[in-house]
């Protein structure tokens, strides 16, 4: 915390009065200072002392929780302008746009859709988490039995619901309010019904006026009015717009500490896009610049997945390594006589070489010892992925009783350990492999061929 | 509270690379802010896109029902007439990796493109340094006046390079492994080898997505931000991102040529936003796609 606790002290009343339950406000200075006291404990407190401390206690961009459960989406409470600074930290949620004028099997399908394509990859599951429910036919019972379907349907997806009639809002939020919806959009219109209306404060409400200066009055009302959870939409027109309106709104609550911008956003790539490629494209864009919802019209496998491997890749921790499992790998369905390769847990490598494996069509088996991330030389140069270490991890990776063969093919970039590796492990022989994996699906071949030379 | 939107002006400017010759240049760089910052700065010319063209064998992708464009002409120089004529592009780049034939007869077949159209060429090598800096300054020194892109130049072969770009007033493609000092390095050996800062064009080294996208990213955004807010002469080049051959070699790509053309589409755009201001592709499709969120959605209507 930026704030000393003898500069708190300076500002304190002095009296000593013990009213916050400690001694002298020299004590209390320092618990605040600390965060383990509230600044409301002391009741003569300035008001100007308690909101700065009040600011610096909470993220500069509020955190946002839509759903409930293990399955709740959360964002906001982002620190920084460039991953690279320290990281992005709640990746923004997708949500899939379903309008209650749609057909009944329609909305099964997409329903089913969000719910089947689920992804695994470096261990991390990937999946989009929202449903958009947009009341677009005007009637109110038609909307309400989309949200009913919905909630029947999906169990866990987290729920948005679109509608610009804010008694729709009203009447879906009534029958889903325990799975914790985003209501959208609150405007300068309904914002007085919105206030009225909804009793619950801690309701998320996405917030809607045509651009930034328009959106500040709004927020400012709602949160005199005791919302906190917000969610802002500028209304930005294209791409172009939106760059420029999501990182003024984060610079703002970074850089100026105006805490009515200080909430995540949504962004709607589903109305701004003609096309479901385009759409993709819109949405990759939004995802790299800040957004914290992203709707869209269309979800395929083949557009789907690659959005959700961008939002990993943008979102991953930079000050770590990339790392996977440690253990052994079958690829293409190996059998007794498939090949081995051996090479680092490093993210990258196993990608580059599980992925050329594959393509090679061989069955065989791919050995990732855990190098804590490092790749082969950087592995090698600081002893992780030396002779000893290699010959203890193969011992316990228990691929000696998968094959009938005792081939072990590391990376080309460790050849010099070759002679050290076959005195650790005297039954095998170590064939040194490529350097770069584009040559690994000649070298598979060759060893396949092999093998099954002397197997015969 | 009174709102007043956080502007920033930056102290430093990229320079300005004009590519090709006389009458079709394309200019890349020259913006005074990030990308696509225009409610804070100029960005006299957007990225732009240029699509490559394997000098000996054409792309096996097109096997894959690839639509309009499955059956490409064999000989480059056809294939860029197409190119040029069907999807209007501004920019063609010659790919040479894993070419296995003689360096003369790659500088031929390159020269015989190079010839045949009169739009910008990026000429990049095989990347096996020995190899290019033989090649590269054979084409440079043919093809005076072209006002070619050639590279990757590094740091083991970059004075050969060099000196026959600065020779032929040619531009060269600086190329190091993810690594902003190292860039900023190579930059300053090649200026002193004679070269303008206006010849090069930085390759930061690109992965493609899910193969270590976002260091390339990052690597990317490090050397804007030196650039603009710290005013780095030495880091004021244009970037390059060579992301086709990356794209096209996951498996990601190769099972599905719909999700192939995004994961290609999603890494250049995502290296767009990131400062590349120039991406090479590989497939038409992807070309088409990102010229079309370029076009139509990342241009400041007012600026023009
Ligand atoms: S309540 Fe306030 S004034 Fe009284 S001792 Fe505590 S800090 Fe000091």
């Amino acid at each position: 915390m930026p704030i000393k606790g003898t500069d708190i002290q300076k500002r304190l009343p002095g009296t000593n009065c013990k009213e916050c339950g400690l001694p002298t406000c020299f004590g209390f200075a320092m618990k605040l200072a600390t965060g383990k006291l509230k600044p409301d404990a002391c009741p003569y407190i300035a008001q100007s002392l308690r909101e700065e401390i009040e600011n610096l206690l909470t993220p500069p961009v509020k955190l946002v929780v839509i759903g409930t459960g293990e399955q709740a989406l959360n964002i906001g409470e982002e620190e920084v302008m460039f991953r690279h600074e320290k990281t992005f930290f709640h990746p923004p949620g997708l949500a899939l746009l379903i309008s209650d004028t749609e057909t009944d099997a329609e909305i099964t399908a997409k329903i089913d859709k969000l719910q089947e394509l689920q992804f695994k990859r470096v261990g991390m599951e990937l999946r989009a988490e929202l449903l958009a429910l947009q009341s677009l036919s005007g009637e109110k019972a038609k909307f309400i039995a989309l949200v009913e379907k919905v909630l029947s349907q999906a169990a866990t997806a987290g729920i948005v619901l679109i509608a610009k009639q804010f008694d729709h809002l009203l009447a879906a939020q009534e029958i889903c309010n325990d799975r914790k919806p985003l209501l959208y959009p609150i405007t300068a219109a309904n914002i007085d019904d919105a206030i009225a209306g909804l009793n619950e404060r801690a309701t998320p409400i996405g917030v809607q006026a045509e651009g930034i200066e328009e959106l500040v009055p709004l927020v400012e009302k709602l949160r005199s009015a005791g919302f906190e959870q917000i969610v802002l939409d500028p209304s930005s027109k294209n791409l172009i717009e939106a760059i420029r309106d999501q990182t003024l709104i984060r610079r703002a609550a970074l850089k100026k500490d105006f805490r009515l911008l200080g909430f995540p956003t949504i962004t709607f790539p589903c109305f701004l896009a003609k096309e479901a490629q385009e759409e993709v494209l819109l949405a990759a864009s939004l995802i790299a610049k800040y957004a914290g919802i992203i709707v869209v019209r269309n979800i395929k496998r083949h557009s789907l997945f690659p959005l959700l491997v961008e939002r990993m890749n943008i979102y991953t921790d930079p000050r770590r390594p990339m790392t996977v499992e440690e253990k052994v790998y079958e690829i293409n369905s190996p059998d007794a006589a498939a090949p081995v390769i051996l090479t680092t847990n490093f993210a990258l490598t196993y990608f580059a070489v599980s992925s050329e494996m594959e393509a090679s069509k061989v069955p065989s088996f791919l050995c990732i010892q855990n190098t804590e991330g490092l790749c082969v030389l950087a592995a090698w140069s600081t002893g992780k992925f030396a002779a000893d270490t290699i010959a203890s991890y193969i011992k316990r990776s228990g691929i000696a009783d998968k094959i009938n063969h005792r081939n072990l093919i590391i990376p080309g970039y460790v050849a010099q350990i070759k002679g050290e590796l076959e005195e650790e492990l005297p039954d095998w022989q170590i064939i040194v492999g490529t350097r770069e994996a584009s040559g690994i699906p000649a070298l598979l071949k060759r060893q396949k061929q092999l093998l099954e030379l002397s197997g015969s | 509270m009174v709102y007043q939107p956080a502007i920033d002006i930056y102290s430093g400017k990229i320079e300005e690379v004009i590519l090709g010759p006389g009458g079709n240049s394309v200019r890349i760089g020259g913006e005074d802010t990030l990308p696509f910052h225009s409610f804070e700065g100029v960005l006299p010319n957007p990225p732009k896109l240029a699509l490559e063209i394997c000098i000996t064998k054409q792309a096996d992708w097109t096997e894959e029902k690839a639509g309009d464009f499955s059956n490409l002409p064999s000989e480059p120089a056809d294939l860029a007439k197409k190119y040029i004529e069907e999807l209007g592009i501004e920019i063609i780049a010659l790919q040479f990796a894993g070419a296995a034939i003689s360096i003369d007869e790659m500088a031929k077949r390159a020269i015989k493109v190079i010839k045949a159209v009169d739009i910008p060429i990026i000429i990049y090598g095989t990347g096996v340094s020995e190899q290019d800096q033989i090649l590269l300054p054979q084409i440079a020194a043919t093809c005076a006046g072209k006002g070619l892109l050639l590279g990757p130049a590094k740091k083991e072969n970059y004075r050969e390079i060099a000196a026959a770009c600065v020779a032929y007033d040619q531009r060269v493609i600086a190329q190091t492994p993810l690594d902003v000092n190292a860039a900023k390095q190579l930059n300053i050996m090649l200026i002193k080898e004679g070269l303008a800062a206006d010849q090069i064009v930085i390759d930061p080294l690109s992965s493609a997505l899910g193969y270590g996208m976002e260091y390339t990213y990052s690597v990317m955004e490090r050397i804007k931000l030196a650039a603009l807010v710290h005013n780095d002469k030495m880091m004021q080049m244009p970037i390059i991102a060579n992301i086709g051959a990356e794209c096209w070699k996951t498996k990601e790509a190769k099972e599905d040529i719909t999700q192939g053309v995004l994961w290609e589409g999603i890494t250049a755009l995502c290296f767009i936003l990131a400062g590349a201001n120039i991406v090479l592709l590989k497939s038409p499709h992807t070309y088409k796609l990102t010229q079309q969120i370029l076009s139509k959605h990342l241009t400041d209507v007012e600026a023009n």
